[in-house]
C-alpha cells in the first residue's frame, strides 16, 4: 500500500465517525481515483452501520434504580468531616468552654452599649448568625456560629490561603447575632458562602457567592464575592466581581428614564449596602453581644 | 408546587447545586445526579467488564462509594469526572479480582426466544465471531467501540468516562474501525 493511501485512510476513518464532517476536495478526489480507498470507506461505512445490529443493546435492568435507591436509604447519612481533636473529647469541651469565655469576656469589656443592635442580614441567615461589622457599621462577610457545610481539611489550607496581608491587618469589626428567623429554612449560597469566609477558605466562600449572585442577582452578593476573591489572593477574579457590582441592574425601569442620573450615589449598589446596614439596624437590647 | 413540576425545575439544576444539597442531606438531590449519570456510569462499566449483572453491581457501588464521600468533596470539584474515577477504581478492582476468579458470562450467549432457532443459531454464531473479533481489539478501542456501538452513547459522554479529550476518542473509535475491518477481511466476515 502507498504511504499517501495509508494517510488517506487514516483521514477517511476519521472523516466516517464524524456525524457533521464534510469531506474535504482532495480527499473526495483520492476516493475516486484511488480503488483500495474507495472500498476502505465504503467497508468502513458498511461496518459502522452492521455493529449497533450486531452488538448487543445492553441496558441497565429496571430495578437498578429501585435497587440503588433502597440501598440508599439504608446509608446513614454520611458525618460531615470537621473539626478533629486531638486531644480527649472532655478536654476538647473544656478549652472551647475556655475560649468562648475569653472572647465574651473580652469583647463585651471592648465595645460600647449603645453598639448592642441586632443586624438584619443581607440575605436569609440562620437564626444565630454572628454578622461582623465595620466601625462605620457596614456589614462585612459574616460567620456562624453553626457549623453548616465544612470542608475537609479546612484547618490545614487555613494557613496558606490568608493572604500577607488579611494576617497583618488588626481586627476593625465587631461581632453582633443575628436574631431574625430565617425567610427560608433552606441553606442558600450566600449562607454557605458566609461559612467558608469565617472559617478562611476565602476561594470556597468566593465561588458560593458567585454562585449566590448568579442566582439572585443581587449587586451585594457580587460585592462579597469580590471581597473573599480578594482574600483568596485572586486578584482578577475580584475584580471581575468588582466590576459586575458597579454595573446597573438589567431589569431596573428607572434606569431606561431618559432623566435619571446613572451615576447617582443612591442608585449605586454600594450606596445600597450602606443603606441597608444602617437602615436595618435596630437597638434591642436583648441580643447577645460577643 | 407539585412533586413533578418540583423535580422538572430540580432536573435544570447544574450539577454543582445538586451535590451541594446532597451534601448538606437532600437524598432527592443524590437521586438527581443519580438519574443524570446513570447511563453513562452502565455504559463504562458494562464496556469494560463485559458483564450485565456484574456491571449493575459495580455501578451500585460507585454510587454508594461517592454518596459516603460527599463530605469529601470540595466545592468547585467537578462532580461527574469525581464518580467516573470511582467507577474507574472499582472496575479495575474488579478485573483484577477476576483474574483469580475466572467468571464466564452465560445469559449473553443465550439466544433470542422471539427468533426462529436457525435463524437464532446464525445471529448468535455471528455475533459470536464479532465478539472475538472485538475480544482481540485492544482495551481502549473495545471500551470506546463498545460505549458507542453497543451502548449509543455519544462522544462527550464517553470522554468524560474516560477522562480524555473528545478528540481522542474520535481517534480511538477510527482506530477501532480501522482494526476491524482489517480483521474482518482475514476472517472472510467482509
Amino acid at each position: 500500500m502507498k504511504i499517501i493511501c495509508m494517510l488517506r485512510q487514516r483521514q477517511l476513518a476519521r472523516l466516517s465517525v464524524k456525524s457533521s464532517a464534510i469531506m474535504p476536495t482532495t480527499l473526495k478526489r483520492h476516493t475516486h481515483t484511488c480503488a483500495e480507498c474507495h472500498h476502505f470507506y465504503e467497508d468502513i461505512r458498511r461496518i459502522q452501520q452492521a455493529l449497533p445490529q450486531a452488538l448487543a443493546q445492553e441496558v441497565s435492568s429496571t430495578d437498578l434504580d429501585n435497587l440503588l435507591w433502597a440501598r440508599l436509604q439504608q446509608q446513614p447519612q454520611a458525618p460531615i468531616r470537621g473539626w478533629r481533636s486531638p486531644y480527649p473529647l472532655y478536654m476538647a469541651a473544656m478549652s472551647t468552654v475556655l475560649c468562648l469565655a475569653a472572647v465574651g469576656y473580652y469583647y463585651n469589656n471592648e465595645l460600647p452599649e449603645e453598639s448592642a443592635s441586632v443586624v438584619r442580614p443581607l440575605y436569609p441567615l440562620r437564626e444565630g448568625t454572628v454578622v461582623a461589622l465595620t466601625p462605620a457599621g457596614n456589614p462585612t462577610v459574616p460567620t456562624t456560629k453553626q457549623g453548616l457545610v465544612p470542608t475537609p481539611h479546612h484547618r490545614r489550607n487555613r494557613k496558606k490561603q490568608l493572604t500577607p496581608k488579611a494576617k497583618n491587618t488588626p481586627p476593625t469589626h465587631h461581632y453582633v447575632v443575628a436574631v431574625n428567623a430565617p425567610a427560608h429554612p433552606q441553606v442558600t449560597w450566600a449562607q454557605v458562602g458566609s461559612y467558608y469566609a469565617a472559617q478562611g477558605e476565602y476561594r470556597d466562600a468566593a465561588t458560593a457567592y458567585t454562585f449566590a449572585y448568579q442566582q439572585q442577582r443581587d449587586p451585594r452578593l457580587a460585592f462579597v464575592a469580590g471581597q473573599a476573591a480578594e482574600n483568596a489572593g485572586d486578584p482578577i477574579q475580584a475584580l471581575e466581581l468588582f466590576t459586575q457590582t458597579l454595573q446597573p441592574k438589567l431589569d431596573n425601569p428607572n434606569s431606561d428614564k431618559p432623566g435619571k442620573d446613572k451615576h447617582d450615589e443612591t442608585s449605586s449598589p454600594l450606596h445600597s449596602i450602606r443603606n441597608c446596614s444602617s437602615a436595618e439596624r435596630t437597638v434591642e437590647s436583648s441580643a447577645t453581644i460577643f | 408546587m407539585t412533586s413533578a413540576s418540583m423535580t422538572q425545575e430540580q432536573t435544570q439544576e447544574s450539577d454543582e447545586v445538586l451535590v451541594m444539597a446532597a451534601r448538606l442531606g437532600d437524598r432527592r438531590a443524590f437521586n438527581l445526579l443519580m438519574q443524570r449519570y446513570r447511563p453513562i456510569a452502565f455504559a463504562y462499566a458494562n464496556a469494560t467488564l463485559r458483564h450485565k449483572e456484574e456491571a449493575e453491581d459495580a455501578v451500585q457501588e460507585a454510587f454508594l462509594r461517592a454518596f459516603q464521600s460527599l463530605p469529601k468533596i470540595r466545592v468547585n470539584a467537578t462532580w461527574s469526572k469525581w464518580l467516573m474515577q470511582i467507577l474507574r477504581n472499582h472496575c479495575i478492582d474488579i478485573l483484577r479480582h477476576r483474574k483469580c476468579v475466572q467468571i464466564q458470562p452465560l445469559l449473553d450467549s443465550l439466544p433470542d426466544l422471539g427468533d426462529s432457532p436457525e435463524w437464532a443459531v446464525l445471529k448468535e454464531e455471528r455475533r459470536e465471531k464479532l465478539r472475538i473479533v472485538i475480544d482481540g481489539l485492544a482495551e481502549k478501542y473495545q471500551i470506546a467501540l463498545l460505549m458507542h456501538y453497543a451502548s449509543g452513547r455519544t462522544y462527550k459522554e464517553i470522554a468524560l468516562a474516560l477522562d480524555i479529550p473528545e478528540s481522542t476518542v474520535t481517534g480511538r473509535i477510527a482506530g477501532g474501525l480501522r482494526i476491524l475491518r482489517e480483521r474482518f477481511r482475514r476472517e472472510g466476515l467482509l
